[in-house]
């Protein structure tokens, strides 16, 4: 009857504080949907198309056929605007192009602004190496009259082209092997921010403790006799339930309002049971982190500093801001210390995996050996805490 | 009855002990009005006796297997977001309150905290006073052996107040034991049947409230700078000794004629006294006066 009292008042309590429910529910969704926006091309391999300015000084057909190979793949602007990506060609391009030595000179200058990130620097490297080959090829092809100068240059790319794309049948692994469609980016950046969102439940958890403290009502509660256990799960389980209703609600948000605004539906591939067991894993760690950080403070200051920087900290090492695939290998292993990273690596086995139970057991067992080492620590200062408790002194 | 034998507190790291050598019985409806100044140990006594502290040394002896004590701090101990209705009730659950007994232990406290037209308000929407009879409600509730009060009517208004200190009293006509500190020394004496006097740790006066009423009268007295000549030898033949207070000097009278003597001294003199009271002591002159005239 005690733990369901304190359920009852831990949830009336959080139910009238506009405040909390903003962090628990309104962050997290909107975190998601921009997410979901922001990462929407990057998540499905298509980067956003590179603008550059061509610079020519030449006007032979070699330049010409280069302009044209460079316009099926990058945005060409003219020379009069400005642009951050310079593409240089010289006046003897044709020669350059068609040059066979061991130290051959440039055939073209690339200028980036300063700031360019080095993932476009490699979109625009690697359309100009293929513009440059099928350049070279047109010109083989021209010089054994393979190529005719009847033909358009329009023609002339389609055949240099035929000649020089690739078809390629892309697929992906699943969790038991089986091949399958690549996963759209909402199945990778939905998950990510999901259990970035999760994990606010620190602050709340934090804030209701220190109140309880300050106003003296655990001062009534310890002297009514409650165990300290119980009142440790009078404060864990609402945030557990909590957490709980936020994986539903963001999958759910995720499932029927991204494909409204036009970004890739999340689909809710896997067992979902798997799901269950996961969800769970993730809200007890998330709850018994939450304990941990609310036993640690002692103000609401403390409370905000530390609540948001390990959430912050905890979510750009666990992968959660920037994929561990992009990080290096020493960054790899730091992250795999990450509770958000277990979580997320659980998460996309079965997004992208189509995964069951047995695939998400590895980051399940981790997470909950996290959380009771958290809870453990947690109790432990709790006890402490209450122990000082005096009559109106409440440290 | 409740038997504290030499009972100790010091807080870690501290010098001295803030709770030393304190004996005391207490009896069911017993009324006892705890003083003493700032830091004299009331606070730390409460930790004690409500089971938040453990002695350092002495015991604390319960006829009962257990002790329970009914808390009314003097901050207000309740959750500001939920109503008057739920706040009674989430207390009534941990308090384990069942059936017929929660439902007629939240009418009394209902009824004797005048609360039952605001039940469904927010507590933290409500004025002070109201508040401060939310955190008496929540106290009185558990059905306990020992009631502590710490200042239980700050900010309440006269009427409200009045109303309260009924309900102590109902509690103590019931059989409870309460302790009782007010910084409102009339409030005190209107309703303590037992005044203990704390300082610095030790217990310095326990006086059945009784006693106010027979005791011998005293003389409490200002003079604007020195005594005048003639006044210690006066006290020194008659046999009495003033206590030097802040506020003057006490002197307590065993017979009207002493009286007497030190008024026509008094009359006689060309610079009249600052202060002049003469009669039964007040609790205040009392405490003023156990306490070293320390507030």
């Amino acid at each position: 009857m005690r733990l369901s009292a304190l359920l009852t008042k831990e949830w009336r309590l959080l139910r009238r504080d506009l405040h909390a429910l903003a962090v628990l529910f309104l962050m997290p969704l909107t975190f998601v949907l921009l997410m979901a926006f922001a990462l929407s091309d990057l998540n499905a391999g298509v980067p956003a198309r590179a603008s550059v300015v061509l610079q020519q000084h030449a006007d032979d057909h070699d330049s010409r056929f280069f302009a044209a190979a460079l316009a099926q793949q990058l945005t060409v602007l003219p020379e009069t605007d400005t642009a951050n990506i310079s593409v240089i060609t010289s006046a003897d391009f044709s020669e350059l192009l068609q040059q066979d030595s061991d130290t051959p000179t440039p055939q073209l200058q690339l200028l980036f602004a300063a700031n360019t990130p080095p993932v476009l620097r490699q979109q625009v490297r690697s359309a100009i190496t293929l513009a440059l080959a099928q350049s070279r090829l047109q010109a083989f092809l021209r010089a054994n009259d393979m190529l005719s100068d009847e033909q358009s240059l329009t023609e002339q790319l389609s055949l240099v082209r035929r000649q020089t794309d690739s078809t390629l049948s892309e697929q992906d692994i699943g969790s038991q092997g089986q091949l399958l469609h690549q996963a759209n980016a909402s199945q990778h950046s939905v998950p990510a921010w999901l259990i970035f969102g999760m994990f606010f439940v620190m602050l709340p958890m934090a804030n209701t403790l220190l109140a309880e403290q300050h106003s003296g009502t655990l001062l009534r509660l310890k002297a009514a006799g409650l165990p300290p256990l119980t009142l440790a799960l009078g404060k864990c389980l609402p945030y557990f339930v909590i957490n709980v209703l936020q994986f539903t609600l963001l999958l759910a948000v995720s499932y029927w309002l991204l494909p409204q605004l036009g970004l890739a539906p999340l689909q809710l591939n896997g067992s979902p049971l798997a799901y269950l067991l996961l969800a769970c894993s993730i809200a007890l760690c998330s709850s018994s982190f939450g304990f941990f950080i609310a036993s640690l403070v002692r103000s609401n200051e403390q409370a905000l500093m530390l609540s948001g920087g390990c959430n912050i900290i905890l979510a750009a090492v666990g992968g959660i801001m920037v994929p561990k695939a992009v990080m290096p290998e020493a960054m790899q292993q730091v992250a795999a210390l990450s509770p958000m990273s277990w979580a997320l690596d659980g998460f996309l086995v079965l997004l992208t995996g189509h995964g069951g139970i047995a695939d998400v057991a590895p980051s399940v067992v981790k997470l909950l050996l996290f959380a009771s080492v958290s809870f453990a620590l947690a109790y432990f200062i709790f006890q402490y805490k209450l122990s000082r408790i005096k009559w109106t002194a409440l440290y | 009855m409740l038997n504290l034998s030499a009972v100790c507190y010091r807080y870690p790291g501290a010098d001295t002990d803030a709770l030393c050598s304190i004996n005391l019985s207490l009896q069911a409806g017993d009324i006892v009005g705890l003083l003493g100044p700032n830091g004299a140990g009331k606070t730390t006594l409460f930790s004690v006796l409500s089971g938040l502290t453990q002695p350092s040394q002495g015991q604390i002896q319960w006829q009962h297997k257990a002790l329970r004590v009914g808390l009314i701090p003097q901050h207000l101990a309740f959750y500001g977001q939920l109503s008057i209705a739920e706040n009674l009730a989430f207390f009534a659950d941990i308090y384990q309150l069942k059936g017929q007994v929660r439902q007629q232990q939240l009418q009394q406290v209902i009824a004797a905290c005048d609360l039952g037209s605001r039940l469904q308000q927010r507590a933290a929407t409500l004025s002070g006073g109201w508040q401060r009879r939310l955190n008496f409600a929540i106290g009185i509730l558990r059905p306990a052996e020992l009631y502590l009060f710490d200042e239980a009517t700050v900010g309440v208004d006269a009427q409200s107040r009045q109303q309260l200190l009924t309900a102590v009293q109902q509690l103590a006509a019931v059989g409870k034991t309460l302790i009782y500190t007010s910084h409102y020394l009339q409030e005190t004496e209107q309703i303590a049947n037992r005044i203990l006097v704390l300082q610095q740790g030790a217990l310095v006066l326990d006086l059945p409230v009784s006693q106010l009423a027979v005791n011998s009268r005293q003389l409490m007295l200002q003079w604007p700078q020195q005594a005048p000549a003639g006044w210690t030898s006066l006290l020194t033949r008659l046999g009495l000794e003033a206590t030097k207070l802040a506020a003057g000097e006490l002197i307590p009278l065993q017979n009207e004629q002493q009286w007497q003597q030190l008024n026509q001294f008094i009359q006689a003199q060309a610079v009249q006294p600052l202060l002049l009271r003469y009669g039964k002591p007040s609790l205040e002159q009392l405490y003023l006066h156990a306490s070293g005239g320390q507030l």
